[in-house]
């Protein structure tokens, strides 16, 4: 895949500081949802620092996603979950528990998320995934440190039986990231 | 909130992007469709002027994502141009300046192809 450099920008106000520009030198990003580091992203509009984390990942370059706001929903939004059966299929029966089915499912369209006005908003969820993977694709990433049991970000933690993944969870999995789920 | 407007010029075989507003949520899926359509058109060489922009959200950095891909491999490329300081500090924060080409001078920008 092609991949291209930033240019200098002739603006010396524009330039990134030469010590901002150094801490990225020779590292590899790491992904990290951004409601982790305290950015209001989540679907309430709240974020949910995590100070001992960061304390821990001092000195690493992170880059903060939210894969729903990349996937263009906005915050606050309605609570989202992932429903058995492919994007289309109308609102969830009354048999689909919501967290029977997960990130996984969502990629290969065998099931969808819905929000909780009954809104499908799967199209979303699966571009916000494509988005982060191609994120760290692009930026190789080989990690990411993201929200546990989120319907997008949870490694192995959501959903009935709290061990499925959410949608970007599982698009940067199969894009060979390593996923750390964050409580 | 200021009115969200899109316009585009053909130079060559790069079309120039004039995006002015808000870039955000409610706004993305007009670029979306902007850049989608000329990709429709067989024109893949694509400035994205941001000088009128003076927000942008992870939404409409996520149009920019989704659309490098299909540009490059079209043998074309999406090149932003101007982009205010708050605007390319959300570049820095989600990596996108080492990704994207960024441009100061629209003759530039046009040449980066």
């Amino acid at each position: 895949m092609k991949r291209k450099r930033r240019r200098t920008l002739s603006d010396g106000g524009r330039r990134l500081s030469s010590e901002r520009e150094g801490t990225r030198r020779g590292r590899v990003p790491v992904l990290i949802s951004a409601c982790l580091i305290g950015l209001p992203t989540r679907f309430d509009g709240g974020g949910r620092l995590r100070a001992e984390l960061l304390e821990s990942l001092a000195g690493e370059w992170l880059v903060p996603v939210c894969p729903e706001q990349l996937g263009g929903l906005p915050t606050p939004r309605a609570a989202q979950d992932i429903f058995p059966g492919g994007p289309g299929a109308g609102s969830p029966a009354p048999a689909d528990a919501p967290g029977s089915a997960g990130g996984e499912e969502v990629l290969d369209g065998s099931a969808r998320v819905v929000n909780r006005d009954g809104v499908d908003v799967t199209e979303a969820f699966v571009r916000g995934a494509r988005s982060v993977a191609e994120l760290a694709e692009r930026l190789g990433a080989r990690r990411a440190y993201l929200a546990a049991r989120s319907p997008s970000c949870a490694a192995a933690s959501y959903g009935v039986g709290a061990r499925l993944s959410g949608v970007a969870a599982a698009a940067l999995a199969r894009s060979g990231v390593e996923v750390i789920d964050v409580e | 909130m200021p009115d969200f407007q899109i316009s585009q010029e053909a130079a060559d075989d790069v079309v120039i992007v004039r995006v002015r507003g808000f870039l955000d949520a409610h706004t993305f899926e007009q670029l979306e469709e902007s850049i989608s359509g000329n990709f429709r058109d067989d024109r893949f060489k694509i400035v994205v002027d941001l000088s009128g922009v003076g927000y942008i959200s992870s939404a409409g950095a996520g149009v920019f994502i989704g659309a490098l891909s299909e540009a490059q491999e079209n043998g074309g490329d999406i090149v932003l141009l101007k982009p205010a300081p708050s605007v390319l500090e959300v570049f820095e924060l989600l990596g996108l300046t080492q990704i994207f080409t960024i441009e100061d001078e629209e003759e530039e920008a046009k040449d980066s192809f």
